[in-house]
């Protein structure tokens, strides 16, 4: 399998604080990631130095040539006063893509936002969610990362979203989760690691082992 | 491109714009009606003609608060509500993100600064001097000039400073600068070491008086100095590479 994420050793401190402490992890083409952990293991760090969004400490982060990647953020603001659509084009036109229309209606088709002419402000959380996951795949990124994608949504938002990371993981594309719902997590992810106070303290398959994952979580994040 | 129109839409939305601009206007015709005078030397002036540097003084300084305000918060809130997560993750680089976001900012103040300048220039059809229209307008030329700084500056600095610490600096630069004539009388007046500190921290204020009085000439047909614009320019430039140049360390 091609490697198309690598992590090596990547150390991300804050003054005296070590929030990511000697990461490594791989990633192949393909693949349906894990990041799991508590609150404050250091997901999202690990998320933002890979977007470029912070950067790390000491250590190396690879990304294959010509990855394109895409990423919906846990908490996403998009101005109230634009509709999905308009929100589409801003960020289209950002990527110095063609506003194609059709394009972009089939993506908040594909995420189940047809209404593409409400205000964000008129949204439900679940709807910024999907409007969130709609934008990260403008650039048809083969490299998706999501934070806490099912997040806010209700049962049949979370079913919808899971079938589309499906369909997603069936076209080929490479996505990184990093969610808290671990019965998601079980439903879509090859494998993962769980991360505490910055560091790896496990990995995780899916389907190797007949411990449930939450039964797994809690034993290690539980134990002090 | 994108980012700059967004910046626009934004502060248009939020009404931020209509109020001072509003503000702005009523400041306007006050000076511009009956409502207030000016008396200089126990008499009244109501010629326009003497009026305009006046005015062009006190636009030009509404059009530089309402151009502070608008550009001092544009770049944190990006990053407070994380809107650069997306932007960052998108390959697009922090001088060209910072750019977009401060010429943004730069056309909202232009467009509240030529809106005063519009009523401004109504009030002087009405009261009769139409011919000066044509001087108004190219005084509003040195408006945008003297609002570009300030929205540039603010910019630059709330890059790599706390709201409150730019909003500090940019209001003791604005001051010192709109008031720089008066501080330069001080500064003659005062002597010994006072008055050689002052006379130096002056030249640290960008001559927004000395633009405004550009402005002024300009309206009455006077000849104008042309260095003081181009100093003006150069602190924008200044300021633009700041913008291009200065680095937040995360989104």
């Amino acid at each position: 399998m091609n490697e198309i994420l690598k992590l090596e050793n990547v150390t991300k401190s804050y003054k005296d604080k070590t929030v990511v402490d000697a990461l490594s992890f791989s990633i192949g083409k393909g693949e349906v990631f894990a990041l799991l952990g508590a609150n404050g293991a250091g997901k999202t760090t690990t998320i933002k130095m890979i977007l470029g969004l912070a950067k790390p400490s000491s250590g190396k982060i690879e990304i294959a040539d010509g990855v394109k990647s895409g990423y919906s953020p846990e908490t996403p603001y998009f101005p109230p006063y634009l509709s999905a659509m308009e929100v589409m084009r801003y960020y289209a036109g950002i990527e110095g893509r063609k506003k194609d229309k059709e394009y972009l209606e089939e993506l908040l088709d594909t995420v189940g936002l047809e209404d593409n002419r409400t205000r964000v402000k008129d949204y439900s959380k679940g709807m910024i969610q999907r409007l969130a996951l709609a934008q990260a795949l403008i650039a048809d990124p083969d490299l998706l990362i999501l934070d806490e994608p099912t997040a806010g949504l209700d049962a049949l938002g979370r079913k919808h979203n899971l079938e589309l990371l499906r369909k997603l993981k069936e076209r080929g594309k490479t996505i990184i989760i990093n969610s808290h719902i671990l019965h998601d997590i079980e439903a879509i992810c090859d494998r993962g690691v769980i991360m505490k106070k910055g560091k790896v303290i496990d990995s995780w398959t899916n389907g190797v082992s007949h411990e449930s994952l939450e039964d797994k979580f809690i034993r290690l994040v539980g134990e002090e | 491109m994108e980012i700059s129109l967004n910046v626009i839409k934004e502060k248009i939305r939020k009404k931020m714009l209509y109020i001072t601009t509003v503000l702005g206007v009523l400041v306007v015709m006050i000076f511009s009606s009956d409502m207030g005078s000016l008396t200089i030397g126990g008499r009244q002036i109501k010629d326009y003609y003497v009026l305009i540097p006046i005015l062009i003084h006190v636009v030009n300084f509404l059009s530089g608060a309402i151009a502070l305000a608008m550009s001092l918060t544009t770049v944190p809130n990006e990053y407070e509500r994380r809107t650069s997560h997306l932007i960052w993750s998108r390959g697009i680089s922090q001088s060209r993100y910072h750019m977009s976001l401060a010429i943004g900012n730069v056309a909202v103040s232009w467009i509240s600064g030529l809106i005063l300048y519009a009523t401004m220039a109504v009030f002087a059809v009405v009261n009769g001097y139409s011919g000066m229209l044509g001087r108004i307008a190219a005084a509003a030329l040195l408006m945008l000039l003297y609002t570009a700084i300030i929205s540039m500056l603010a910019s630059a600095l709330s890059i790599i400073f706390p709201t409150i610490v730019s909003g500090v600096i940019m209001i003791i630069l604005f001051a010192g600068g709109a008031f720089r004539n008066i501080l330069i009388l001080l500064a003659a007046v005062l002597t010994g070491a006072g008055g050689t500190i002052m006379k130096r921290v002056i030249r640290l204020f960008p001559d927004l008086a000395g633009l405004s009085r550009q402005g002024g000439n300009l309206a009455q047909g006077n000849p104008v100095d042309v260095h003081v614009i181009i100093m003006g320019m150069i602190v924008v430039w200044i300021a633009g590479i700041g913008i291009l140049f200065f680095r937040r360390k995360e989104a």
